[in-house]
């Protein structure tokens, strides 16, 4: 097997290791001010997305870096980033200097327009790293995510909450980690944790508009992908790491991780582990049973690199455990537990041809396997060993992209091809039949430059296949084979002048219906829901529109971002009214309706004085059945934010009130929540001794111990959010 | 290189994989039972309605025989030979449930204390309940 698994990735590699001409790309980084090394920063190469980090002299070294110009970008805690670009000749070195200027007034949420156009790098909306990494770090993902503009959280407990973005989540939101699937099933229902634990995430990335159908047809709100780097992409010099602990007091709250990556020879290796643990949660009602949890994840990769390009492979599994409430109307009287395993293995290589149209070629295969079971309480035995329902997802996935080189007006551009595999078989009390799906995908996606004027296309096509094993008339109809070829594309324009941008999107997406919207018959019971799919259900679309307005300057910033999302066939469970015989749960029909949704986000940052930064945020979003006129269900109220910070050296004190407005406006059978008044505060520190960067966020979060509910909460009834919480985060680089 | 893959499948291999709780596709399609004492029915649920109580006195115990029914009111005679019967009581101190018998379709209630509290009725199937009943309303209450 190992013999087996060296030779492909041998053959594989062979045609990289051909001589071609590279360049060496060796410097320092040094305090603009002091003149001192900044040990630990990170240099990456912006097209290439390799990296390197700086010893403690802060020397670096870029090795086999291919022909051509590149954009070299340096960032560490407590400095700017910096980026030049620079000439890499065949078998030349090149010397460079970067010198970082440390941070007084860092834009929160904004780029500073002029930054950005520097890198001409293929920017995600959105990418949350270092210091706001640390100080919005949570239990999930979406726990780090929701402070962001138009972002909140569904939920049915702390544990399997996942990010809503514009009031769209679930398949229309694209969770991603290390730019390929997750594997899991937590886009298909409320209680589905994402099989991913933020704890060592390098980077989170947010990316909307056409360069999201790169990754999928259905990017309506948009693509998350969080960057774990399993599989290193460039050769450390020595050995690297950093060891986190964080603890919380809301749920006696514990976790902890490491990551480590190293040379060895012509390979690099990295391995992470993290592990979680936390008690039921307190609020400010009293704790509340069965909402403990917790996971473990390990990771390790390695990779070979070539004169023309890298090959790599890595293997992971996560365990995860946690408990759904129970004790309100619908719900099983004690909750219910949810264990789910997974495996994933992944291969990955880049061959970086010499010249020609391309710069790069990525090529990805990762295969999967996801088991997931939910457990009934037995009076009887005093156990939760009742199986409700399990679900085994298989998974395989096959890519190449092609990077295309920039020349002219094209800034960059991604050509490619992917081939998807997966097969869903769910057990327990559930009529869903065993179905396998398959997919395959054409793409591109260019980014174009004409002076003060950019744009962005893409082009995107699939054909999905989704086989039940079984062809049979059922009580919600003929389960049978359905396939769908659905288009989407994109356009964004974008003008930029001075310090002023502004921009327009236009974004058509296709969503094809899930082996659990088209065959599935039963109960749910984490969900609480009993759910009746359509074997008739067509392709959802979506025509997303949005115009940005944006001004950017060190002194302040305003971008305010309009919207309007027209679904055709919007996919979605509609509460019947009614309520199943074989368990007493309600009824939710899978149904595809037409539906619009519009809103805006807006962020407002002032830089109040060289210490002081104000950043106001809100963002709204108002959806209705366009037949009926009806509100659609489950959609976030007007939320803000007010932050006001406070920066000396290397302390930062930070104040903010997060804001939510009552919702009102509710779908058939949906309560209304009412609004919200919730403060925290914060201090970061960090520091570096003995060659080592040490960083500590501490947090208080719910300060006044305040009692209010998240409207997408599914739970809501019985689940108040956390009470008052002391969080405290350590992370040692070396 | 090589141990790190080999160590990388070995952890890979050995968190082992679980798989289904595999059940038969046939369930018993159960849309209404009736629930009888001494040969009387006392209480139903036919769809999701129950209508009914069922009586006990305190210190003394009836025997309740169930008898499901499909949706066009015809009795399931033939259950499954998977299918076990499981009835709980959501105040045991008040009335107690004892001698479940799948076999007669049969349980034994039991008046402990002066009161009134709720039995749900489940039929387990591979190890998870096909269907539950709605709560039904037990009495227990003490000889005039």
């Amino acid at each position: 097997m190992i013999r087996t698994l060296f030779l492909l990735v041998s053959v594989a590699w062979a045609p990289l290791a051909a001589a071609q001409s590279t360049g060496t790309i060796r410097g320092r980084v040094m305090d603009a001010d002091t003149g001192e090394p900044v040990a630990l920063a990170t240099v990456v190469l912006v097209e290439s997305e390799r990296g390197a980090t700086v010893h403690e002299d802060g020397t670096f070294e870029l090795v086999r870096v291919a022909a051509g110009r590149h954009t070299v970008r340096a960032q560490r805690l407590g400095y700017d980033s910096h980026a030049r670009s620079v000439e890499v000749r065949p078998g030349a070195v090149v010397e460079l200097e970067l010198r970082l200027h440390a941070t007084v007034y860092r834009s929160r949420a904004i780029e500073v327009t002029a930054d950005r156009a520097a890198s001409d790098e293929p920017a995600a909306d959105r990418v949350l790293s270092g210091r706001q990494l640390r100080q919005q770090l949570g239990r999930t993902l979406a726990e780090t995510l929701v402070n962001e503009a138009g972002v909140t959280q569904s939920s049915m407990g702390p544990a399997p909450a996942r990010p809503v973005i514009r009031g769209l989540g679930g398949d229309r939101l694209l969770i991603l980690e290390d730019g390929r699937s997750t594997g899991d099933l937590s886009s298909s229902s409320p209680d589905h944790a994402v099989a991913l634990d933020p704890m060592n995430a390098e980077r989170i990335e947010i990316l909307r508009g056409p360069a999201a159908l790169v990754y999928a047809s259905n990017p309506a709100a948009g693509v998350v992908n969080v960057v774990r780097g399993q599989i290193p992409t460039s050769k450390p010099g020595h050995l690297h790491g950093s060891v986190s602990l964080q603890g919380e007091t809301v749920n006696r709250g514990l976790s902890g991780g490491f990551n480590l990556t190293g040379p060895a020879g012509p390979w690099a290796w990295k391995t992470d582990f993290s592990g979680r643990t936390a008690s039921d949660m307190r609020t400010p009602e009293g704790p509340l049973p069965n909402t403990d949890g917790g996971n473990l994840h390990a990771a390790l990769g390695a990779t070979r690199f070539a004169a023309s390009g890298w090959w790599g492979v890595s293997a992971n599994l996560l365990e995860s455990w946690y408990g759904i409430p129970g004790d309100f109307v619908g719900a099983h009287p004690n909750g219910i537990r949810v264990n789910m395993q997974r495996h994933q293995v992944d291969t990955r290589g880049e061959w970086q041809p010499e010249g020609g149209l391309f710069r790069r070629v990525e090529v990805l295969a990762h295969g999967s396997r996801y088991f997931h079971e939910e457990l009934e309480y037995s009076t009887a035995r005093r156990a939760y060993d009742i199986v409700g329902t399990d679900f085994v997802l298989r998974g395989a996935r096959l890519q190449a992209v092609a990077h295309q080189r920039p020349q002219g007006a094209v800034v960059e551009g991604r050509f490619g091809w992917s081939g998807t595999w997966s097969r869903l078989t769910v057990g327990g009390f559930s009529y869903t039949p065993p179905a396998t799906e398959t997919g395959i995908a054409l793409f591109g996606w260019q980014k174009r430059r004409w002076g003060a004027w950019s744009v962005e296309t893409a082009l995107r096509v699939d054909r999905f296949r989704v086989s039940p094993d079984r062809e049979e008339d059922s009580r919600i109809g003929r389960i049978r084979t359905r396939t769908f070829t659905p288009l989407s594309g994109g356009l964004k324009l974008m003008w930029n002048r001075g310090l002023w941008e502004t921009g327009a999107t236009w974004l058509r997406t296709a969503r094809m219906p899930s082996m659990k919207e088209l065959y599935s018959e039963g109960p749910h019971l984490p969900a609480y829901s009993y759910e009746v799919g359509d074997p008739d259900l067509g392709v959802e679309t979506g025509s997303n529109t949005d115009v940005f307005l944006q001004y950017a300057s060190e002194a302040a910033a305003v971008r305010i971002t309009l919207f309007h999302i027209r679904f055709g066939g919007y996919l979605y469970p509609r509460n019947t009214g009614e309520e199943a015989v074989a368990r007493p749960l309600p009824i939710y029909q899978y149904t595809g309706a037409d539906a619009a949704l519009v809103g805006f986000e807006s962020v407002a940052e002032w830089h109040l004085s060289r210490n002081w930064v104000a950043t106001v945020t809100a963002s709204a979003v108002e959806g209705t059945l366009t037949d009926s006129g009806e509100p659609l269900p489950f959609i976030p109220p007007l939320t803000g934010k007010l932050d006001l910070a406070h920066t000396r050296g290397a302390v930062t004190l930070s104040s903010s009130l997060r804001l939510a407005a009552a919702q009102e406006r509710t779908g058939a059978f949906e309560t209304p929540t009412e609004g919200y008044a919730v403060w925290d505060l914060g201090v970061q520190w960090y520091g570096s001794r003995g060659g080592r960067l040490h960083t500590v966020a501490a947090k208080l979060d719910n300060v006044t111990d305040a009692a209010y509910r998240m409207h997408l909460s599914r739970v809501k009834a019985i689940l108040p959010e956390p009470g008052r919480s002391f969080n405290l985060l350590y992370r040692l680089y070396f | 290189m090589r141990s790190l893959l080999l160590l990388a499948l070995l952890a890979f291999a050995a968190t082992g994989c679980k798989d289904h709780n595999d059940h038969g596709d046939d369930h018993a399609e159960v849309f209404a039972f009736d629930l009888l004492v001494n040969n009387v029915v006392v209480a139903s649920q036919t769809g999701t309605t129950v209508t009914g109580s069922i009586g006990v006195g305190v210190g003394s115990s009836a025997v309740v025989t169930v008898r499901l029914k499909d949706d066009t009111g015809s009795e399931i005679t033939e259950w499954e030979d998977e299918v076990t019967l499981e009835v709980v009581s959501a105040d045991a101190a008040t009335v107690s449930v004892t001698e479940i018998s799948t076999a007669q379709r049969s349980f034994r209630l039991t008046g402990a204390a002066e009161g009134s509290t709720t039995i749900t009725l489940m039929l387990m199937h591979g190890g998870h309940a096909d269907f539950e009943s709605r709560p039904i309303v037990v009495s227990s209450t003490r000889p005039l």
